[in-house]
């Protein structure tokens, strides 16, 4: 292999420093900004709902590994708009009361479990499907009720 | 005797590990970082590719993406180091090595190991790469947060023999809280039958959780989806603690050393859930949940 040649293979490997960095590089983002962060986000949920869907059984009906997947690609995306919001706010954020921290700490809470309890029933309905299935397992030390 | 094509799709999985043990064992002097990446991880992803054709996903698509990362985005055999620390007195240190005080007369000694020149360490070294899926114990040469440990324990108040009474505690926790949520979807028809997750509970439930002040659960959806939470908790939870209390208990016992038997090596799965009110949905998936595959699926710019 001619050395141009090596250069140019070792250049194009070196794109490839991990999946979120990848396509930061591709697109010529800055890498400490915040699109590369928001990139980052993305990319990571994407491959986590891949990953988590290759878990799961073939074939069971009624069990569906898209919207298995889709579940974690929904929190990539409120993940995104949570930190799109503070990151537009964190001029305000900085100069912060405590009643203003309090305020944030209880709006953190109540989206979390607003977005976990509106999304989860999406994974959760794949995970029972399986169960359905399978069968329940049997408990080790509680009786089971008759 | 014939082979079902799950024990074919193990094999697979088989192969694909000792490709890349193999792959990382070659020096880099003998072949490159990218001609290592090219060799080996068509085979490696063609292995991974049929085991997860026969149904062994998960495993198939973790390795094949940990292969990745190894032999493509990352260049260990170049810029890793295996992490040890030691405790000693101050006149066992070498002048040489970095150290840093950490109680009365103890000093904490810490060693790096680069890629080493001998076959037999080289294996050990590439085998303790290829099982640490956090880096927990590594220095990976890199910007990111992710080698560091999430334990929530001090680490200079813990002894050994109380950290596994702890942890054996929290493994029985474990093991309770798995066994009622199993009791628990024996009661309700959303784990047994095609039913959406809004259904009302059936009246025995129903009046159950009434009797036993369990009324603030009465949305079912939300009952259903915290059976779900603690249940996927508990289970990942368990794994962890025992592997770390097999692992630390064999340490005490001089039988493994300190990077394998090491209560510092043994960190916690889950972070606190109090995290939510400091960093909201991101700290949730971030730092509460599991982040064994944080590895190989973000790489932190911050």
């Amino acid at each position: 292999m001619m050395m141009s040649d090596k250069l140019a293979l070792t250049k194009a490997l070196q794109l490839f420093m991990s999946p979120g960095k990848a396509v930061v590089r591709v697109l010529e983002v800055k890498p400490k900004s915040f699109s590369a962060y928001a990139i980052n986000i993305v990319v990571a949920f994407f491959v986590s709902g891949v990953l988590h869907a290759a878990a799961l059984p073939f074939n069971v009906p009624g069990v569906s590994p898209l919207k298995y997947a889709s579940f974690f690609w929904i929190q990539g995306v409120c993940v995104l708009a949570e930190v799109s919001v503070e990151h537009v706010l964190r001029g305000t954020l900085k100069q912060k009361t405590w009643w203003m921290g309090r305020g944030a700490s209880v709006v953190r809470l109540v989206w979390t479990v607003a977005i976990l309890y509106t999304t989860v029933p999406i994974v959760a309905d794949q995970i029972t499907g399986v169960m359905k299935i399978m069968g329940l397992r049997q408990t080790l030390l509680l009786p089971l009720p008759k | 005797m014939s082979l079902t094509p799950k024990q074919l799709g193990l094999l697979s999985h088989l192969a694909a590990t000792s490709l890349l043990i193999s792959a990382l064992l070659i020096r880099p002097s003998t072949l490159s970082h990218t001609k290592l990446a090219l060799a080996f991880l068509p085979p490696i992803w063609a292995c991974h590719i049929y085991s997860w054709s026969v149904g062994l996903g998960f495993l198939a698509a973790v390795h094949a993406l940990q292969a990745t990362e190894l032999l493509l985005f990352q260049d260990p055999r170049e810029r890793f180091q295996v992490v040890y620390r030691q405790k000693s007195s101050p006149s066992l240190v070498p002048r040489t090595s970095a150290s840093d005080s950490t109680k009365e007369g103890e000093k904490e000694h810490i060693r790096k190991e680069p890629y080493p020149i001998n076959f037999r360490s080289r294996l050990q070294w590439v085998f303790k790469l290829c099982v640490s899926l956090r880096y927990i114990g590594w220095d990976t040469n890199s910007d990111s947060s992710i080698s560091q440990p999430i334990s929530p324990f001090p680490k200079e108040t813990q002894t050994r023999s109380r950290w596994l009474v702890q942890n054996i505690l929290l493994a029985a926790l474990c093991i309770f809280f798995i066994d009622a949520t199993i009791a628990y979807q024996h009661l309700d028809p959303y784990f047994q039958v095609e039913t959406p997750i809004d259904i009302s509970f059936p009246p025995p439930l129903a009046a159950f959780l009434l009797s036993y002040r369990f009324r603030f659960l009465s949305p079912p959806r939300l009952m259903r989806i915290m059976v779900l939470g603690v249940q996927q908790y508990a289970v990942s939870m368990l794994i962890n603690r025992v592997s770390a209390i097999v692992h630390v208990s064999l340490g005490s016992l001089g039988l493994l050393d300190v990077w394998w038997g090491g209560v510092e090596s043994w960190p916690i799965i889950m972070g606190s859930p109090t995290v939510v009110l400091t960093s909201g949905l991101r700290g949730f998936w971030g730092k509460f949940w599991h982040q064994l595959l944080r590895s190989v699926s973000y790489q932190s710019h911050r």
